[in-house]
């Protein structure tokens, strides 16, 4: 070891700082291997409420439809909210499975932009369940609750037409919504608002992944 | 935010202390890679318990040093002999300027491994500018305490680098 000067307790300090920040570098990609996939997960796997109350509600409407088989005016709305579901369900577990499998072993720029697909992928589900979800859980689910329930014969005469009248209108104000949407965007465009109404309606687990993603960067 | 988020964030933006802090308790790699894990766990663990009066980093150092600390008492091969390239870790050159740094910082590896345990946990902190209240807060010293123990260290660290010069 060389000849050295006694370095002043402050120098020591500098040195340490030095020290200190490339085992940060150091320490935050280990992390990133480390700790991020099992938050990941845990964060993000299925939640068990949620996946039982979608199977309840697919049992719920297939019995419902076994029930009204060949009744094909009652038969129809609950066929039509079982598909929803079971579409809706799919979509979520395709959505978590995707992140499961995400490879934290990527650099962190391709891992952000695979974070950022499982957020446009989440964005888009919930943008077409909610289109098909507002056309499906007013009218049909009203049918289905009442046939079920009753086993009336709901569908007739004045209440089929206003029925039938009422789907119009929410299928008709569909393109409505979608260009108010289209000029809130260009409004809003490049603004936080908006990223924020994103991240929320994504969910806020994914947004807070991708912030620590780019501490951790 | 999340508590899970919430805690691996703190984690991330002090984890290079934690790193400090095997390096300066543990010889090996394999020995550090076991301590690292041991006091994530032990943080983790506590993260529930932590008083947010108390700042997060005093109260990091406060739980991983006293896991270092046990790690290294309840290991029997711990007081084996150790040069300061194991120190430095095998897995990272130190960062700094120029070899004069580099020797110096060498040589303050090797003065805290010889440290007494709780001297060195005194060292790590006041190196990282962590001031007397914190650092009594961590190890349960008084002010007064930490100040003296600080200036015998220092009186310490000078004497040795002038036998290390000499």
């Amino acid at each position: 070891m060389s000849a050295t000067p006694t370095p002043s307790f402050e120098t020591l300090q500098g040195l340490w700082r030095q020290d200190l920040s490339s085992a940060q570098a150091q320490a935050s990609a280990q992390l990133r291997h480390a700790v991020l996939p099992a938050l990941v997960q845990r964060r993000l796997e299925p939640g068990p409420a949620s996946i039982a109350f979608s199977l309840f509600s697919i049992a719920l409407l297939g019995a419902y439809c076994v029930q009204q088989w060949g009744a094909w005016r009652y038969l129809l709305p609950g066929a039509a909210l079982l598909l929803w579901c079971v579409l809706m369900l799919a979509a979520a577990l395709r959505t978590r499975a995707r992140l499961a499998g995400l490879d934290y072993a990527r650099p962190v720029l391709a891992l952000q932009r695979d974070l950022a697909e499982v957020r446009a992928q989440r964005l888009r589900q919930l943008r077409w369940g909610f289109v098909t979800g507002q056309v499906l859980w007013v009218v049909p689910f009203c049918v289905v609750l009442l046939r079920g329930l009753t086993g009336a014969p709901v569908l007739e005469g004045a209440v089929l037409d206003f029925a039938l009248k009422g789907l119009a209108w929410t299928a008709a104000a569909i393109p409505l919504q979608w260009l108010a949407w289209r000029a809130l965007r260009r409004v809003w465009h490049g603004h936080n608002r908006l990223s924020r109404w994103g991240d929320a309606l994504a969910g806020d687990d994914l947004a807070e992944i991708q912030r620590l993603l780019d501490r951790l960067q | 935010m999340n508590p899970d988020t919430e805690f691996t964030d703190l984690l991330a933006r002090h984890a290079g202390v934690l790193h400090q802090i095997a390096r300066a308790y543990a010889w090996t790699a394999e020995d550090r890679a076991d301590l690292l894990q041991e006091m994530r766990l032990q943080l983790w663990r506590a993260y529930p318990r932590w008083q947010r009066a108390l700042p997060f980093s005093t109260w990091m150092y406060r739980v991983a040093l006293n896991a270092a600390i046990g790690q290294l008492r309840s290991a029997t091969a711990a007081r084996r002999d150790v040069h300061a390239t194991d120190l430095l870790g095998d897995d990272e050159p130190p960062d700094v300027a120029s070899d004069e740094d580099d020797d110096r910082l060498r040589t303050l590896w090797t003065l805290m491994q010889r440290l007494p345990e709780l001297d060195r946990a005194l060292m790590l902190m006041a190196l990282d500018g962590q001031d007397a209240a914190a650092i009594g807060s961590a190890l349960g010293l008084s002010v007064s305490n930490v100040g003296t123990r600080l200036q015998r260290l220092k009186t310490r660290l000078a004497e040795a680098y002038r036998q290390e010069s000499a």
